[in-house]
Formats: C-alpha cells, sequence, structure tokens
C-alpha cells in the first residue's frame, strides 16, 4: 500500500516505522528539516520536506496513487485540510486527527463525510476511556475491549498471594471452572511467551487473559484476593483528559481529588466539576499529597501534560501509599522504565491513536488491533468471510502459525473460549494474541480467497 | 560494533558472490572442462558455502538485533565485507596459478571490486578464459556496489538497510526514488543491467565476440578498465573505441538521472547542476586535448583518441586506446587533475565526484563574496536548493581528508618504492581515485606488477578507502570501532 503520512511527530514516526515493517510503501512529510533528516535516517521511508496543507508536498509524495493519507500533525486546522485535499487529489482513504473535543464533537454530528474523511482519531479520548478502564479493573496494567464490550482483555501482574500461582493453564480453561477464562500470553523476565497447557503461572508472572465480560468480577478476586472496587482516586493535572477522567469515576467513586497546579485551571476546573474536590499543588509535593490523602487512595492517575512530572509524581504517590499508579505519557522510550519505577499502569495516548490507524491500514478481515505495551505481542479481532480456511474444520484441524494463540470468539449466543474441538463460522467475531511476525499467515486464515 | 550481527550480514553477502562465481565457472568449463581452473572454481565455491552455512548456523540472529545496529556498525559491515570478498575473491587466482603470490591476486580482486583496473598481471591474454571472466565481474560487481546488489536481493533490514546503503553508495546525499532502500537499489541494478545489456549487443554489432563484449562491458560500465587484451581498447577498431566512450560517459553520469531518462523524462538530464558540470568538464577538457595534440602533440592527431582518454580519466574507468605518457607535459598534468575529479555522485566512478568539486569551488566563490559584503546571507546552494550547514562542512572535510590522504599516500609509496615524483604522485592518485594507468613507471603500457609488497598494500588500502569514500574504512582503523 501506498502511504502519506504528514506530521512526523511521535505519531507519524512509529506509525511510519511499523507500516514499513510490514512492508508499505511509506511517505512522509515533515515541515521542519532537522525532525525531517532524524527520521530519513531512522526509517526506511521516504521523508519530504514540506507543508502537508501544501499542494507541491503532496504531489511530491505522489498523492494521486495514495491508497492512504494519515494526517498527523500538531495542527487540527493542517490535518483537516490534508484531509479535504487529499481527496481532492485521488486519495483512496483519509484519516485525521482532531485534538479539539468541540471539534471532534461537531464533527461527530455531521459527520466525517462532510470533510472528506473515513476516520477521525482523538488520541486524548482514547487515552481518557482507557484510564477509565484501567481503573474499574483493580490490578489491571493493560486493558482493551473486543466484540463490542463482550470480551475482554486485561493483562495482570501475578502477585505472590494469587490463587492462580502454580496452576496450569490448562486448569483454568476447564469448563468446570466456575468462570472460565483463557491465559493467552505470559510475559516473564521481559519476553512474551505463548502458553501451552502444560505452561506454570508463576509469580511475578505479567499475565494476557481474555474473559467474558460478566466474569470480571469473580476473576478479580481470584487474581489477586486483595482487590478491591477503588473507593477513592487521585488524579494529577486538570488537562482535559484529567477532567473526563475525573468526572467520569465521580459517577462511581464517591471520592475523587484532582490536583492542579496552575491556580487559574484549577479554579476554572473547580467550577466546572461537581463532586470532585479540586486541590490547587504539584503532585510532586509531599504536603499537598498528605493533604489529598494519598496513604489512604486505591489509585493515584497523573495525567499532567509533563511527562516527567507525572513519572515523579507517580513514584511518590506509589510510596507514600497509593495502592495503584497510572501515568499518562507521551514518548513512547518510557515504556520501557515504568516496571523498574514500579508504576503500575502506563497509557500513551499516541499509540492508542496509533493502533487504530493500524486497523484500517491491516485492513481485509481484521476488524481492530490492540499492540502490548513494551513487547512483541498483539491482540487481534478478525471476523472470517464465508469460505474462509478457518471456517472449514475445527481449530485442532488447523494449522496456525507456532505464536500464536487463538483467544475467544463471539457469538449471538454469548461467548465462548475456544478449545480444540470449537468450530468457527463466518461473521463470528474472532480474538487471537499473536506475535507481529504471525499476523500475515493469520490474515490468510480469515479471508477467503478466491480461486483464479 | 555488535560483532554477530556484522558477522552474520557478511555471511550473507558472501553466499551472494558464491552464487556469482558460477558464471567464471561456466566459462571455465566451457573452455576446457579437465582444466585446474574448472576445480578451482568448484572448490573456491564449495569452500566459500561451508563457511557462509557455517556462520548461518552459529550466528542466528533475532529481529531485535537489527534494531540495534547503528551507523558504526553498517561502516563496518560495508568496510569489512569489501576485505573479506576480495580476499575470498583473489583465491580463484592464487590457486589456480594464474598469480603466484597472494599479495598480488588479492591486489587484483580488490582493483577489480573497487572498478580500478590496475594490475599486477603483464601478459593479459595468457590467462585462462574462467579467471578472466571472474577479474572483469568483480568490476562489474564492485561497480553498483555488492552491498546494493544485497539489499536488492535479501529479504528487507528495515531501517539498517539506509545505513548499509549511504555507506557504500557515492555521493552527498541519499536519493530515494521509492521510499523503500530496497526498491531503491533494484532500480539501480535494474538500470545498470539494462544499460551493460545494451552495451554487449553495440560491442558484439562492432565483430566483438560475445565474451570479449561481456569483458569489456563490465570494465566499462563499472568505470573499472580491466581488458582482456594487452593493448587495452587500443586492440580493438574505431567504432568500438566510440562505443566505449559513450558509455564510459554514461557510466560517469549519476543513474537516478537514467532511470529518469527511462521513464521518459529526458530534460531531468540538463536540469541536474552536476550533469551540467560533468558535461562540461568532459567538453572543455576534450577540446583542450584536442587542441594541443594537433599543436604540439606526437604524430597522427587523433581525436578520436583526445575524447576517449579524457572521458576514460575523468570517469575513472582507465582504459587507454595510445600511450598518453608520450603526450606533452601539460596533457599529462592534465590527465592527472582530472583523476581528482571523477564521475558523478549516484555512478559508478570514482574521484572525489563532481558534485563536490563543483561545490568546493562555489564555497570558494562565496567566501570571496563574502570579505566584499561582510554581512550578506550567501546560501550554498546545489540545483537551486540551499545545502543545510551540516551537509556542507561535511563536503568541505571529505575534501581535506581526501588531500591528506593523497600527500601521506604518495609520500609512503615514494618512500617504499624510491621511485620518482611522478610515478608516486600518479600512482596514489590512480588507486585512490579508483582509475588503473598513471604516469611513468605505472603508465598506460605499464603495470603493478613491479611494487613490492609494503606499496601493494598501501595501494590496496587506497583503493578501498578511495571506493567506499573513506569513511567506511578508515573507521576500521579507530580501536573504539572493535570494543563492544
Amino acid at each position: 500500500m501506498r502511504i502519506i503520512i504528514v506530521g512526523a511527530g511521535i505519531i507519524g514516526s512509529n506509525l511510519a516505522k511499523f507500516l514499513t515493517d510490514e512492508n508499505h510503501e511509506v511517505y512522509i512529510i515533515e515541515t521542519d528539516p532537522e525532525t525531517a533528516r532524524k527520521v530519513d535516517e531512522k526509517l526506511d521511508a521516504k521523508v519530504i520536506v514540506g507543508n502537508g496543507a501544501d499542494p507541491e508536498a503532496l504531489k511530491k509524495a505522489g498523492i494521486e496513487q495514495a491508497d492512504l493519507v494519515i494526517a498527523v500533525t500538531t495542527s487540527d486546522e493542517t490535518n483537516l485540510v490534508v484531509g479535504v485535499l487529499a481527496e481532492s487529489f485521488g486519495a483512496k482513504r483519509r484519516i485525521a486527527r482532531v485534538r479539539s473535543v468541540s471539534l471532534s464533537n461537531v464533527l461527530d454530528e455531521v459527520g466525517y463525510a462532510k470533510f472528506h474523511l473515513d476516520e477521525l482519531i482523538n488520541p486524548e479520548e482514547l487515552a481518557s476511556q482507557t484510564i477509565i478502564k484501567t481503573i474499574e479493573t483493580p490490578g489491571a496494567s493493560e486493558v482493551a475491549d473486543f466484540a463490542e464490550g463482550k470480551i475482554l482483555l486485561r493483562a495482570f501482574d501475578i502477585p505472590e498471594a494469587s490463587h492462580l500461582c502454580g496452576l496450569r493453564v490448562e486448569e483454568v480453561r476447564d469448563e468446570d471452572f466456575p468462570w472460565p477464562f483463557i491465559i493467552v500470553a505470559i510475559k516473564r523476565n521481559g519476553s512474551v511467551l505463548i502458553p501451552k497447557g502444560d505452561t506454570f503461572v508463576e509469580a511475578e508472572d505479567r499475565i494476557y487473559v481474555l474473559l467474558p465480560h460478566q466474569s470480571l468480577g469473580e476473576f478479580l478476586t481470584f487474581v489477586n484476593p486483595e482487590s478491591r472496587m477503588p473507593k477513592k482516586v487521585v488524579i494529577y493535572g486538570a488537562t482535559h483528559m484529567g477532567q473526563r477522567v475525573a468526572k467520569a469515576l465521580s459517577e462511581k467513586i464517591s471520592d475523587v481529588i484532582l490536583l492542579e497546579e496552575n491556580p487559574l485551571i484549577a479554579e476554572k476546573a473547580a467550577g466546572a466539576l461537581e463532586s470532585i474536590r479540586v486541590i490547587n499543588g504539584t503532585a510532586a509535593e509531599k504536603d499537598i499529597l498528605v493533604e489529598c490523602g494519598i496513604e489512604a487512595a486505591d489509585a493515584f492517575i497523573a495525567t499532567s501534560g509533563n511527562d516527567h512530572s507525572n513519572l515523579v509524581s507517580a513514584v511518590l504517590a506509589k510510596k507514600m501509599g497509593a495502592k495503584r499508579t497510572a501515568i499518562i505519557t507521551q514518548h513512547p522510550d518510557y515504556m520501557s522504565i515504568v516496571d523498574a519505577l514500579k508504576i503500575d499502569a502506563l497509557i500513551n495516548p499516541r499509540l492508542l491513536a496509533m493502533q487504530q490507524i493500524l486497523r484500517l491500514v491491516r485492513g481485509k478481515g481484521i476488524q481492530s488491533v490492540t499492540k502490548m505495551m513494551d513487547c512483541d505481542a498483539e491482540a487481534l479481532e478478525f471476523i472470517p468471510e464465508p469460505g474462509a480456511p478457518i471456517t472449514k474444520s475445527p481449530i485442532k484441524n488447523i494449522n496456525f502459525p507456532k505464536n500464536s494463540i487463538v483467544g475467544a470468539v463471539s457469538r449471538e449466543d454469548g461467548v465462548i473460549l475456544v478449545d480444540g474441538e470449537t468450530e468457527i463460522k463466518a461473521g463470528e467475531r474472532v480474538i487471537v494474541f499473536c506475535q507481529e511476525s504471525a499476523v500475515k499467515k493469520l490474515q490468510s486464515l480469515f479471508i477467503h480467497k478466491k480461486a483464479f | 560494533m555488535h560483532k554477530k550481527f556484522v558477522l552474520n550480514i557478511i555471511s550473507r553477502i558472501l553466499l551472494i558472490v558464491c552464487f556469482v562465481m558460477l558464471a567464471p565457472l561456466g566459462w571455465a568449463f566451457l573452455a576446457n572442462p579437465n582444466s585446474r581452473e574448472v576445480f578451482v572454481f568448484v572448490a573456491t565455491i564449495a569452500f566459500g558455502m561451508t563457511v557462509a552455512g557455517i556462520c548461518r548456523v552459529f550466528l542466528r540472529i533475532k529481529k531485535t538485533d537489527y534494531e540495534k545496529m547503528n551507523i558504526k556498525d553498517a561502516l563496518a559491515i560495508v568496510g569489512l565485507s569489501w576485505i573479506c570478498l576480495s580476499a575470498y575473491g583473489a583465491l580463484p587466482l592464487f590457486f589456480s596459478g594464474a598469480v603466484p603470490s597472494f599479495t598480488d591476486a588479492f591486489f587484483e580482486v580488490v582493483s577489480g571490486f573497487t572498478t580500478t583496473g590496475a594490475t599486477i598481471i603483464t601478459d593479459v591474454e595468457a590467462l585462462p578464459r574462467g579467471i578472466l571472466f571472474w577479474r572483469s565481474l568483480t568490476h562489474w560487481l564492485g561497480g553498483m556496489g555488492i552491498i546494493v546488489l544485497c539489499l536488492a536481493l535479501l529479504p528487507a533490514l528495515g531501517h539498517s538497510a539506509f545505513h548499509l546503503y549511504r555507506a557504500e553508495a557515492p555521493g552527498i546525499a541519499v536519493e530515494r526514488v521509492e521510499p523503500r532502500i530496497k526498491e531503491t537499489a533494484k532500480i539501480l541494478w535494474s538500470v545498470y543491467f539494462l544499460l551493460s545489456l545494451a552495451e554487449t549487443l553495440l560491442l558484439m554489432f562492432g565483430g566483438m565476440t560475445f565474451y570479449e563484449s561481456l569483458c569489456h562491458t563490465f570494465g566499462t560500465m563499472a568505470t573499472g578498465g580491466f581488458s582482456t587484451r594487452n593493448a587495452s581498447i587500443g586492440a580493438f577498431n574505431a567504432y568500438t573505441q566510440w562505443v566505449i566512450t559513450v558509455f564510459m560517459f554514461l557510466a560517469g553520469a549519476n543513474f537516478m538521472l537514467h532511470y529518469q531518462a527511462l521513464r521518459g523524462n529526458i530534460k531531468s538530464y540538463l536540469k541536474s547542476e552536476e550533469f551540467r558540470a560533468y558535461l562540461g568538464i568532459l567538453l572543455v577538457g576534450t577540446i583542450f586535448f584536442s587542441m594541443i595534440l594537433f599543436m604540439m602533440g606526437p604524430e597522427p592527431f587523433s581525436f578520436r583518441a583526445a575524447a576517449f582518454q579524457v572521458t576514460s580519466i575523468l570517469t575513472t574507468t582507465g582504459y587507454t586506446t595510445v600511450d598518453f605518457d608520450l603526450w606533452p607535459h601539460v596533457l599529462r598534468f592534465g590527465l592527472i587533475l582530472l583523476m581528482f575529479i571523477g564521475g558523478c555522485g549516484g555512478s559508478t566512478g570514482g574521484g572525489m565526484k563532481v558534485v563536490r568539486i563543483l561545490l568546493t569551488f562555489k564555497m570558494a566563490i562565496n567566501s570571496v563574496v563574502q570579505m566584499v559584503f561582510p554581512n550578506a546571507v550567501i546560501p550554498l546552494k546545489c540545483d537551486n536548493n540551499p545545502l543545510p550547514n551540516r551537509q556542507v562542512t561535511t563536503v568541505l572535510s571529505y575534501f581535506i581528508v581526501y588531500i591528506l590522504l593523497f600527500f601521506i599516500g604518495s609520500f609512503l609509496f615514494i618512500l617504499f618504492e624510491r621511485c620518482d615524483l611522478a610515478t608516486g604522485f600518479s600512482a596514489t592518485i590512480a588507486a585512490l581515485s579508483n582509475i588503473g594507468p598513471g604516469l611513468v613507471k605505472v603508465g598506460a603500457t605499464q603495470n603493478y606488477a613491479w611494487i613490492s609488497i609494503p606499496g601493494k598494500w598501501l595501494l590496496i588500502f587506497l583503493m578501498l578507502a578511495g571506493r567506499l569514500e573513506l569513511y567506511a574504512v578508515l573507521i576500521l582503523i579507530f580501536p573504539s570501532t572493535w570494543k563492544k
């Protein structure tokens, strides 16, 4: 596919990396020559120095033959203009990032088609939703939902006290088990393994499980007996994300505290958010955290605009007694240090945005893509086409790539966990967990190749 | 340096060269199936494949290793693989008995891969056909670049491809016609292949045998200079000489421009400032040389010889039709000047490259203007685009390092060989710019057989440094490269 990415920021360049690794023809348009040079050296893609809203730059990138144009510059206006220009030059599909809430609301109302867009991406909104889900699932470090929320993927760090420790993977997927779930991957010592039936779960593992949404509650107490639904949450940073999360959580949790450094913003937030205690101060100060009652907090969420403040305050909050910490960070390199800092969950809005875009690029049969943080693993949602190889025989007779595992299927009559006897039919939603190298082969199982 | 990774990549490149060696084996087999030559080629190929196979088994690399590759690794891969492949390529020459000492065999093959064309063989016509073919084939492989060939053939190396490509391909900037380096490499090699095919056909049309047409095409398109005749191109008719002149000219131009032209965009030639300068130097050079030859030169006067020699030396091919050592001194010096310039960036030619010379001149002019207008802002432009400062510095430092290498090299060469200055200077620049023939004792009718062993190793180093545009070879000298 010929793909043009406008804007070589963090989303743009990471996206370009994934796409070139998957052998797409990638052109990048970037205004800043220095950024352009760095990206040019780092990626197997052609970089054009210029403004994406300038037809000349778009033409240099061969916009006429482009299959997909992704506008991810920092300016909403530029992104929208790129979409319109791309359409008029004949690019097949167009995606734009829009950060402004009011703008994206309007776009949702009038429809993207008016702006000639196929998809709109709002990283902050995606991140807010992910934070809320993470907080509502105590103990989870990564969350993703599939099949319209019927199947959940959750990652858990296994404490010593867990009932799961020392169990074999096949024991928990047994039908006699009251609330079955399936372990699709284990991250141990930094590398991912796709477990076999006789693999044991050990303390300190991070396990990735698929389970039907109705059994989440029981599952949570099973995996970590000490976990409970949060009662007190401290949020640092009254950014759009912070306010959005605070508001959503306050509907279910009685004690939500919002910390904000800037007195003006704090005042504004206090006015806008009812029933939430807003405190003016920085989370990197002990006194302020004490005032928030951090030692009783079930969760501390750092959503300020500054990555460093988020990291530091999360470490401090944990030290002072917050049970779980979650931070927002824009920088993908920080993913590898959160484990060392004992931060429980990390949410990167840009990576989330990237996943949304990847879904469109992967195309055929793939309904959604979720990349796991800091490891080579992803969860894919497929809808098999009629006549696809996977619909022809039970799972055990199908030759799957060895670094992949079929987890769960969502049918009209509910969610089932897959075993060797399961037969998959066209149109069902199938969740597969795999390493990146298996994607191509998997995809071929779910699409129907016409004979020539 | 990530040694495991570097070795793994080199072993893959070795495997490709093993396959290419089947071609000379074929010629040797056709000439005489029972000769020692056939046995030597079979043994060499078997040896190469075994080594590559062992490396593949013991040096498995993971995908994550690709991510770790840095620029230092890329430069080391390119520098080391050129040395390893030259040593490997020298095996048939040495074991077949065609060349008695390994230093000589290594010199000959380095001269081949770097497209220099300097030879230590006195009687070329006596060599067996397979060996002779392999010698010319090394030109063709080295011309467009072995690494570039591997990038086109091997499965995608991801972003590491860019650094490898940049370390081998000549010129000041990497031009991507296609976003992926693999595709760009494919295009370059296809254009190279097409032009070579055209030349072979034209040469055969002029009465050359298929075998000699191929060998001379390899020598021309790679701007190499190995011939199958002792008298070089002087042994062939006027038609052949003109065909070779034209193709030497094409080989010295940027292949990206040929690609544009093949796609119907002929104008792109004249749009390129470097190409205009290249054409200008050639035309002015040819006119000047023929005028001087007409007035002062040895009889009989030949315009063809002037055009041929100027093209051959400027493009760093090094083919000869006459003994230019008999020409007036001013022309002999003129040839030395042309040797410094070389072909265009993105061509198969050596030397400092026209674009660097052009930019250095512009810089000199700019600095004079700056004297008069101390506050003027004068960007250095190429094709009407201002160059970033970083690139300007790179061009300038390249110029300086090149000249330094030339002086140090000449000094050492004259020290080792106790020869005259003209021989010393010309042999050094002929090696550094990958030309081949120089003056006096390394002149058009002479060869490099008489040089001592240290002298030969010095020239080997200069040839590699010149072909790989200095850095890939110089980095191997620094001890820090070899540390983890």
